[in-house]
């Protein structure tokens, strides 16, 4: 049975602040707030605004290890980057990391250090974005699978697949179990944990937010055999590799599996 | 060959055990066991405990879920701040939880005093159990082109307005708000529970649209399902408008508290009420203005 340490003294209750994210931001970003009118893709995980009176703003994204969890060595290190290369940071709602206002000149030394470091700049444009996990095994008691290392997986096998260029961005997230808070139905390629003869997931493609959302349709289910999960790499990479090879410029994946779906059943009517 | 970044690595540079996880995923198990139901935790939200089934290895963890600053902007003196702050009294973890907040694996005897160094960092908890959670927004015109409302502005507006609704679970059920400032809705506004997106018309200029009942889960025999337009268009030009937002956030956590059945979700609410009875509920007449 687990204890809490005896109360003492005052009651706790919660503080009650709320951060401003004003205060988070570099003079810089605070000059130049609203005053953007254009951004481009200049390389790989680089993303380059331009404001009205000339001034850029470049943005270097990264991809963190699937789950979210970072020490407090990676956050140090990730903090000296700005200090060294950039003005601030910004976590993404994908769980990625922005190091926003390098400074371009120094960006070879900023993506050699990121490379010694074993992080891994990318996920903007039409390439994987970083792939999203729930905490699963790492801390959560309803996880089926470990969505982290499923996460994993997938992103060194869809590398390579990636490294190209895609038709579109491809968005992947992996949820432990039905309460998806990885975001399974939320992504281009989704994977929900679940148990069907064994530790499996479940593959939903298409799931979109924005003016005109829709979560993600369900399709097979995938067995999950730990530590490489062949049953789900080998899928996952098939319909990529179709996707890459079949949608056109622009096509979501998801788009493009219902499209060829649809030309599929018109060619099975007589 | 590229290799894809992997917790391994940070869980091994931290005083998380190891060798726990990695039984468990070789085991295809997780870990951790069901809370313990008799522990009553010092905070009425912001903090939960997970019991591991291997106490020898580790205990009994709480974690502390942080109210993050808007838009995901962290400095270098705050991302320093929290590394020193997790080694000296947490697990040496942080956590950027898929729901847009942090999460500090600590132990009982830390978890009180860690919550007093984030609060002496102009932090706070809260954003656990059936109250209205974190208050995510998108980047905002900081640094985005595209922006039609300042997101995080609006969000870090709604969260001090609604800060108790977070930190005081006494909602029907969680309700994940979230602002995303245009139409590419980077933080998927339209998923979630209670939710604005940034519009533009042609003659009425930039304002929101406010979406509700979106979710993931499928529990208590609802379904996932994506968030519908509760009210198309209310303008704002500036902060000066917030107010105004924050009221129709106010009149329907109001009518959602008053109407809702044994814990039920926003998205289920809608479905067994219909828009209609719920903006007339509300007091939201067609002029678009609240009576």
């Amino acid at each position: 049975m687990a204890t809490w340490p005896e109360p003492g003294g005052e009651p706790v209750l919660p503080a009650g602040l709320v951060a401003d994210f004003r205060e988070q931001l570099p003079s810089f970003l605070r000059e130049h707030y609203g005053k953007w009118v254009g951004h481009d893709h200049p390389g790989p995980g680089l993303v380059r605004h331009l404001a009205a009176d000339g001034a850029e703003c470049w943005t270097l994204r990264l991809h963190l290890p699937p789950g979210g969890v970072l020490s407090s060595s990676t956050l140090r290190l990730l903090a000296r980057w700005i200090r060294e290369y950039a003005l601030v940071g910004r976590r993404t709602s994908r769980q990625g990391f922005e190091l926003v206002g390098v400074d371009p000149a120094r960006l070879p030394a900023l993506m050699e250090e990121v490379h010694l470091a074993g992080l891994l700049p990318g996920g903007t444009g039409p390439t994987l974005h970083q792939v999203k996990a729930c905490v699963g095994f790492l801390h959560c008691q309803n996880a089926l699978v470990d969505s982290p290392g499923i996460a994993r997986v997938l992103g060194e096998v869809l590398l390579p697949l990636a490294r190209d260029g895609l038709p579109a961005p491809l968005r992947i997230s992996v949820a432990g179990c039905p309460n998806d808070c990885g975001g399974a139905h939320g992504a281009d390629l989704g994977l929900m944990g679940t148990y069907r003869r064994g530790p499996s997931v479940r593959l939903y493609t298409g799931g979109r937010a924005g003016l005109h959302p829709r979560l993600g349709w369900a399709r097979e289910y995938l067995p999950a055999e730990p530590p490489d999960y062949p049953g789900v790499v080998e899928h996952v990479v098939d319909l990529v590799e179709a996707w890459r090879a079949g949608a056109a410029c622009g096509e979501r994946l998801g788009d493009w599996l219902d499209r060829a779906e649809e030309r599929e059943e018109a060619r099975e009517k007589p | 060959m590229l290799r894809y970044p992997d917790r391994l690595g940070e869980i091994s540079r931290s005083s998380y055990p190891t060798a726990l996880y990695c039984e468990a995923v070789t085991g295809s198990r997780s870990p951790f066991g069901p809370e313990d139901p008799e522990v009553i935790l010092p905070l009425p939200a912001g903090m939960g405990q997970r019991l591991a089934q291997r106490s020898d290895q580790w205990p009994w963890s709480v974690y502390l879920r942080v109210l993050p600053p808007a838009g995901g902007w962290m400095s270098a003196g705050l991302l320093e701040a929290l590394a020193d702050l997790v080694e000296r009294r947490g697990a040496g973890l942080l956590h950027l939880a898929c729901g847009g907040t942090w999460e500090i694996y600590t132990t009982p005897e830390e978890a009180l005093a860690l919550v007093g160094e984030l609060n002496a960092l102009g932090l706070d908890v809260g954003s656990t159990g059936d109250d209205l959670r974190c208050v995510v927004a998108c980047a905002g015109p900081a640094r985005c082109d595209e922006a039609l409302v300042d997101a995080p502005a609006l969000a870090t507006y709604l969260a001090r307005r609604f800060l108790d609704e977070q930190q005081y679970p006494a909602l029907p059920r969680k309700c994940k708000p979230a602002v995303a400032g245009c139409g590419h809705d980077c933080v998927r506004a339209a998923h979630r529970d209670l939710a604005l997106i940034g519009v533009k018309r042609p003659r009425e200029g930039r304002g929101v649209t406010l979406v509700v009942g979106g979710k993931y889960g499928a529990r208590s025999g609802g379904c996932p399902r994506p968030a519908r337009v509760l009210v198309p268009f209310v303008p704002v030009a500036g902060e000066e408008d917030y107010r105004v937002v924050g009221d129709l956030w106010e009149r329907f956590l109001d009518v959602w508290s008053r109407l809702a059945g044994n814990r039920e979700r926003v998205g289920d609410f809608l479905d067994r009420l219909g828009r209609d009875r719920i903006l007339r509920e509300m007091g939201w007449d067609d002029r678009g203005d609240l009576a």
